[in-house]
């Protein structure tokens, strides 16, 4: 991600629209994308993203250079996107730590194993991401697709580094056996 | 290291790059005489890991920005501030408050307590030196208007007394 100049967050600061843009077209794509992933919705994901935003605009003046403004972000956006998924579950009568029943589809991980195509490496991680519990869920995202480090997830989170590891972990082993009982069962 | 220890780090640390350089080279040597951890590194980075890091990054519609400039510009003409209610709610945000909310609500009580305590004791000690005070002028008040009965009454005579 590109830097966001203290000048501009500065500016941002004392109420200039321009240098507020200038932030949203920095960090809107990762911020969409962290809320898109855990919400798996582009609804909920476009509500929640405007009010990371609106809130970002109303604390801005608040915001102390104690920690980046990406880790900020992150927390904000992360935190709304699991309130806004247990929102949901909680609305559709599932346990929140439930795992989504979603169908794991075993041709998504055969055919995208042999070929890449876009579509399809799209299938796969909507599948992945789906059959992950929610905390699963967000680690996987902050780290595999973000690429922060196990400090920064914890940072974003509010949980301790064991617990980030221990949740790769998990989400990963998890992944692993779905996609060999998918390979196994395509080959029944 | 056994296989099961291994591959529990290549789970995590290995394949996010969290491990120091001997950490590194112990699980890399591993690897080179063992086939079947390989091939377990292998189907994990390139079913599960890979796929996850070339997803990129999504963008939001141009819409949201509209929205959000749309809700921002009603805000500011309602000529909104901050509120009460909104200040409350960011300072509810603040790290230390999301991680350890019952530490933060027991020394707020705490020093509220405290400061509860000092005020009435202050209070308290105050009035009884007001009350002094009181007695006095009313002491010295009898006195110049020639009552001085009490004082007496008590055995005891003023002349005498200042001689």
């Amino acid at each position: 991600m590109k830097q966001i100049p203290k000048e501009t967050i500065l500016r941002a600061s004392r109420g200039d629209m321009e240098a507020f843009k200038e932030i949203y077209d920095i960090s809107s794509g990762f911020v969409y994308t962290v809320v898109y992933r855990i919400v798996r919705n582009s609804e909920d994901a476009q509500e929640v993203t405007q009010d990371v935003f609106m809130s970002i605009y109303q604390k801005i003046n608040t915001f102390r250079f104690k920690s980046s403004l990406k880790t900020w972000l992150y927390r904000i956006a992360t935190n709304r996107a699991i309130n806004m998924y247990r929102k949901r579950a909680k609305e559709k009568g599932r346990k929140v730590t439930f795992e989504d029943n979603i169908k794991y589809d075993s041709d998504v991980f055969n055919k995208t194993a042999v070929n890449f195509e876009r579509e399809h490496a799209e299938k796969l991680v909507k599948a992945m991401l789906g059959s992950l519990p929610c905390e699963q869920r967000a680690c996987i995202v902050l780290k595999d697709i973000e690429g922060l480090r196990y400090q920064e997830i914890a940072e974003v989170l509010g949980i301790k580094i064991n617990t980030v590891r221990s949740r790769l972990k998990r989400a990963r082993e998890k992944l692993l056996a779905l996609k060999e009982t998918g390979e196994s069962s395509h080959e029944m | 290291m056994k296989c099961k220890k291994i591959r529990d780090i290549i789970l995590s640390d290995y394949t996010d790059g969290e491990l120091s350089s001997d950490r590194q080279k112990l699980i890399e040597d591993h690897l080179k005489g063992c086939p079947a951890c390989r091939e377990f590194l292998e189907e994990l980075t390139g079913g599960i890991v890979t796929p996850l890091r070339e997803s990129g990054h999504v963008k939001p519609p141009a819409e949201v920005w509209n929205r959000i400039e749309r809700a921002i510009g009603e805000k500011e003409k309602s000529g909104a501030g901050e509120t009460l209610l909104d200040w409350i709610k960011a300072r509810a945000e603040l790290p230390v408050l999301r991680r350890k909310p019952a530490f933060v609500l027991a020394t707020i009580l705490v020093a509220f307590l405290l400061a509860g305590g000092i005020t009435a004791r202050y209070f308290s000690e105050r009035r009884g030196v007001n009350t002094y005070i009181e007695e006095q002028f009313d002491f010295l008040d009898s006195l110049a208007n020639g009552n001085g009965d009490s004082y007496e009454d008590n055995g005891f005579s003023l002349d005498y007394f200042l001689l």
